[in-house]
């Protein structure tokens, strides 16, 4: 009987500081009504690129959370979950993907004045919400009003009907950040023309038709 | 026997009735006086009897919610329903229930009450379809989005979707005990490092880009300690 009585206040003395709960710290939540959840707790590594960026960097000096809402909470027409009260109706939960042009299209409005400069040139690819080209006034320090001449259209428009990520950023993140690209290209290596003389003797040289 | 040995035995009896008739045949004092189950909402046993360390999360001053929900109810595992999850006490003039899912206190899904649609707030802004196409084939009876429409941009979803498929919790308790309490996490991630297109030019110069895709992959490893138990 001593030696049960024993037993069961060792195992107690182990076993009853955590009970039944899976995790020690799993009844004391965060207060998002005042500080938020961290997000830093999970993506630790993503705000280490951010704070060594060359550009964005300044949104990293603030508060860790406030960086990654600076543009994954950037849409001011999207409403996120808040702390208190039973109405809210959120159209994301924490964060949301967002586009690169929501803060660099012309004219960009986003959340607390923080659209960047206008990333312009380009014509306006089909199927983006965003303004690509400029149209209306002079965008700032824009030469290139409808980005016809623009070397990399194919290039945004190709990344617009890609899927893979939102609007164009395949193209944005591809250029301007240090991630490697793999590209298979296929790259004309003649040029084809058909040159006919007229009975006067006159040349018209065009797209060769046998083509 | 002389009557001094009868002396003897009798002396013997008392002193060893002193000692063992305190606690007779029973194997602990006080194991027949019983809490009643009928004073208030049909049980009034102690939860943090047992579950003290739980409460004093739950009525720390760095806790952020949830106080009020704190013992001697532990209110989250026993939702008050039609139909009692578990077995309640006859009190108010009502009958002892036997409770159908649980007999004290049941494991609980966050979305229980944090579902669209309940007195509480609405932990909302999923995507119910994403939510539901990264459950892989596991389904879940809480809608995660405002009338089902929404979210659509949420950087979680497919999160929300595998704690969902995930057996180690209720529904998507990983997820939201993960971010919202202070357990500590520790993640391997797997993250592409690389960007493959194609690009292809026809005879007039056009070109088109297509097939994006992501490749290769980099480990990293972030952990965030327990903020409780450290």
């Amino acid at each position: 009987m001593v030696l049960m009585l024993i037993a069961v206040v060792a195992i107690g003395i182990f076993a009853l500081p955590s009970t039944m709960s899976m995790f020690g710290g799993q009844h004391t939540w965060y207060d998002i009504a005042s500080d938020g959840v961290p997000c830093v707790k999970c993506h630790a590594d993503t705000y280490e690129e951010f704070s060594r960026s060359e550009v964005h960097s300044s949104f990293a000096r603030r508060d860790a959370s406030d960086a990654c809402y600076a543009c994954h909470r950037a849409d001011p027409h999207l409403t996120y979950a808040t702390g208190g009260g039973s109405s809210a109706t959120p159209a994301a939960h924490a964060a949301s993907t967002i586009a690169c042009m929501a803060c660099h299209e012309f004219n960009a409005h986003v959340r607390d004045n923080n659209e960047g400069p206008f990333a312009h040139g380009f014509e306006q690819p089909s199927g983006s919400p965003f303004s690509y080209g400029g149209v209306g006034s002079p965008p700032q320090g824009s030469f290139i009003r409808d980005g016809n001449h623009t070397r990399h259209n194919a290039y945004v428009q190709g990344a617009v009907d890609s899927d893979l990520m939102e609007d164009s950023n395949e193209a944005c993140i591809a250029c301007h950040t240090t991630i490697p690209v793999e590209i298979d290209g296929d790259i004309g290596y003649a040029m084809h023309s058909q040159s006919v003389a007229d009975r006067l003797g006159d040349w018209t040289v065009g797209p060769d038709s046998s083509k | 026997m002389n009557s001094s040995k009868l002396v003897l035995v009798a002396i013997a009896i008392v002193a060893v009735g002193l000692f063992g008739l305190p606690s007779s045949v029973s194997l602990f004092s006080g194991q027949h006086t019983w809490y009643d189950l009928g004073e208030s909402a049909g049980s009034d046993v102690p939860c943090e009897k047992c579950h003290a360390d739980i409460n004093d999360e739950m009525i720390d001053a760095d806790n952020g919610i949830h106080e009020a929900l704190a013992g001697p109810g532990c209110n989250c595992h026993r939702i008050p329903s039609e139909v009692p999850n578990v077995a309640i006490g006859g009190y108010g003039g009502k009958s002892p229930e036997p409770g159908t899912t649980a007999h004290a206190a049941e494991t609980i899904a966050c979305m229980f009450c944090h579902e669209d649609g309940t007195v509480f707030p609405f932990a909302g802004g999923f995507s119910q379809e994403a939510v539901e196409a990264a459950a892989g084939g596991s389904t879940t009876p809480y809608t995660y989005s405002s009338g089902g429409i929404g979210g659509e941009h949420a950087a979680h979803n497919q999160f929300i979707g595998q704690a969902i498929e995930n057996t180690l919790m209720e529904d998507s308790n990983e997820a939201c005990i993960a971010c919202h309490t202070r357990v500590g996490v520790d993640i391997q991630w797997t993250k592409n490092v690389g960007m493959n297109f194609q690009a292809r030019e026809n005879d007039l110069g056009l070109w088109t880009v297509s097939d994006f895709t992501a490749t290769g992959h980099d480990l990293t490893n972030v952990s965030y300690p327990n903020e409780w138990v450290t």
